[in-house]
């Protein structure tokens, strides 16, 4: 399969969907570009499944647009869309075989029969169910029946690919096995996919891009590492990976840092240029566990925060803890098994540190 | 205690059950019994059983004329029925909106206004129209009468229809026409083929619309065998009356393996 010649950039401008006076998906503007794997991350509820069912046609937004490179496509049918899309579910057709559910894409625009036979073989080579042409969707395993779900939506060579939570019904195993799967075929073939979910560590691994919408806005959007080391607002560090949050208030300015107060600590953050905070403003830093470590008692460090632990669980590669502390509460804290030494225990105190670049500024909410 | 209590319930229902079910068939197995009769009445067989009637069924040219008549009404009006029940019930599906629910109900008035009514009603316009005695005015009427049946059994299966894959055909480029042809009619069969039966039987025993609106020239089944007992009690009707049982309850069973083969 090849990328087809038409393959160009997907613009949505602006759209909106209200359902009564509720708006499903506000103001969202966002531009897919050809070939890029494309996440739409967001907790239930936060529009993904509705922007996506607009970009597939199914669906009228009420105000704005969405355009193919430079052809306008707001108000076209979803059958002259040529938009590939794998549902929540599959939606294979229960009485038609593996084979001819491929075929159905090709069948409808009147192909040669040998053309037909052609490609759909190598749509199922490519999904490797070959063998399982024959069988009806239901003789399938779960794995199997989204795989053919995913030869029917590319064997069309379609503009993109929409993925609505394609693997949510599948087990862990299976799952990974099926992301490495679908990562492999988008290298493949160069499609463009629009992948929806609301597994953080899936949207992490897979995407080039990942936008985060919450209550039908788009948040935030970027690279996964851009997203996970510079979320813009608590939210989003908290949706995309686990954090802490540190609020207080600025102190001073100490060079490229900042200072603020919390309860008794004192403690320092690199934030430098525009983005600076003024003396006397309050502020929230969002911590990554992992960036948190336990340090002997004295140590000189940016920061350093003592706290006795209420909570300890082994993960095998690493330890979490949690950490009650008199300046920020509980924090949660990932140490590699490694570099841990002894278990601490429940009630033990220890001294937590973390360098002045390792926390983000956040915007609250 | 309550176990003993629960237990003899259970056989008063299963009794009742039985009963019931006795009450509705062993008036049904008289007619058997009368067709084999030696007699020249309607009556019970007394000296030996005698498969006359049966015999006199098949040489009567005006009985077989009659099952012919029958049999062509019934398949020409159950495919008008089929046909407009099936799109009534997929459109109204399509739009399922306030103004596609009343569509429905009205779908079903045919069955539940009094037939002699409707009857009646059916007659005064088939005079203005010249349809009286016609096979095209006898055809209309069953078919329109059967269109609920249709509608019913479509519908039961279009609420059990995934929409989703009515947007997968859409997505995959399927036109309307496409998507109805190859996805949504095939999954809703076993609905329509239920739905056809049913309008078959209905048509073809159906009398009182046929006392109304036909007279010498279409003389449907049902009518002939109206008239046989009004006028001679000739046992050669309860031999009619075997055949036509025999006939329903294989399209009855038809229907029940269509439907368990649907959820197999
Ligand atoms: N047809 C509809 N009528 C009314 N409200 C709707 C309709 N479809 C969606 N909504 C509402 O719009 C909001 C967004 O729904 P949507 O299905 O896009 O969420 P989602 O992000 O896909 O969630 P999930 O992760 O649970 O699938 C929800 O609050 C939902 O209740
Ligand atoms: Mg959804």
């Amino acid at each position: 399969m090849s990328v087809s010649e038409g393959h160009r950039n997907l613009n949505i401008t602006g759209v909106e969907k209200r359902f009564g006076s509720f708006k499903a998906v506000d103001n969202v503007s966002l531009t897919v570009e050809r070939g890029e794997f494309l996440t739409l991350l967001g907790p239930s509820g936060s529009g993904k499944t509705t922007l996506l069912m607009m970009i597939a046609g199914f669906v009228q937004p009420d105000k704005g647009s969405i355009a193919l490179g430079a052809e306008q496509i707001t108000h076209l049918p979803p059958e002259r869309r040529d938009f590939g899309m794998v549902f929540q579910g599959y939606a294979l057709f229960p009485h038609l075989s593996v084979f001819d559910n491929v075929a159905f894409p090709l069948k409808v625009r009147k192909k040669p029969r040998a053309e037909i036979e052609e490609r759909v073989r190598s749509a199922l080579d490519l999904v490797q169910l070959t063998a399982q042409m024959d069988r009806l969707p239901r003789q399938l395993s779960g794995g199997q029946q989204q795989r053919v779900a995913l030869a029917r939506a590319m064997v069309f060579t379609p503009h993109l690919l929409l993925l609505d939570e394609p693997l949510s019904a599948l087990d862990k195993k299976l799952r990974a096995e099926l992301q490495e799967e679908l990562k492999r075929l988008h290298r493949k073939v160069g499609l463009t996919f629009i992948y929806v979910t609301h597994d953080q560590d899936e949207a992490l691994s897979m995407s080039d891009r990942i936008a985060i919408m919450r209550d039908g806005q788009l948040i935030q959007h970027g690279s996964p590492a851009e997203l996970y080391e510079n979320p813009s607002t608590a939210f989003v560090a908290d949706f995309l990976g686990k954090s802490n949050f540190l609020r207080g208030r600025v102190e001073t300015h100490a060079g490229d840092d900042i200072v603020f107060t919390s309860g008794r600590g004192r403690f320092r953050q690199r934030i430098s240029g525009a983005k600076r905070p003024p003396v006397g403003s309050e502020i929230a830093i969002a911590l990554r566990p992992e960036k948190i470590s336990i340090v002997p008692p004295g140590t000189e460090m940016a920061n350093t925060l003592t706290g006795t632990v209420t909570e300890w669980n082994y993960f095998g590669s690493e330890f979490r803890l949690v950490v009650s502390t008199q300046s920020f509460g509980s924090v949660a804290v990932a140490i590699p098994t490694w570099k841990s030494g002894v278990p601490p225990e429940i009630g033990q105190s220890l001294t937590l540190g973390w360098d002045a670049q390792a926390g983000m500024q956040v915007a609250e909410s | 205690m309550s176990q003993t209590g629960f237990g003899n319930i259970s056989v008063m229902t299963r009794s009742l059950a039985w009963v019931i079910i006795c009450f509705l068939v062993l008036p049904i197995t008289v007619v058997f019994a009368v067709s084999v009769t030696d007699k020249h009445y309607l009556s019970l067989p007394s000296e030996g059983v005698s498969f006359q009637y049966y015999t006199n069924l098949l040489t009567s040219r005006e009985w077989l004329g009659s099952i012919g008549q029958s049999f062509i009404i019934a398949c020409v009006s159950t495919l008008i029925a089929g046909a407009a029940g099936t799109l009534c019930a997929i459109g109204c599906w399509r739009l399922s909106n306030r103004a596609s629910e009343a569509i429905r109900l009205l779908m079903l008035v045919p069955i539940m206004v009094p037939t002699i009514v409707y009857a009646l009603g059916v007659y005064q316009f088939w005079i203005d129209l010249r349809l009286l005695d016609t096979y095209t005015g006898v055809i209309i009427a069953h078919a329109v009468t059967g269109v609920p049946y249709v509608v019913i059994t479509v519908s039961t299966a279009l609420a059990g229809f995934d929409q989703r894959l009515e947007q997968a055909s859409l997505n995959l480029g399927a036109n309307m026409e496409q998507t109805l042809r190859l996805v949504i009619i095939p999954n809703i069969m076993p609905g329509i083929a239920s739905g056809l039966i049913f309008a078959f039987i209905h048509s073809w025993d159906e009398l009182v619309i046929a006392l109304f609106v036909a007279g010498r020239g279409v003389f449907t089944l049902p009518r002939r065998m109206w008239d046989g007992i009004n006028e001679h009690l000739d046992p050669t009707m309860a031999a009619v009356a075997a055949v036509l049982i025999l006939l329903t309850v294989g399209l009855l069973f038809i229907d029940i393996y269509i439907r368990s083969r649907k959820t197999a």
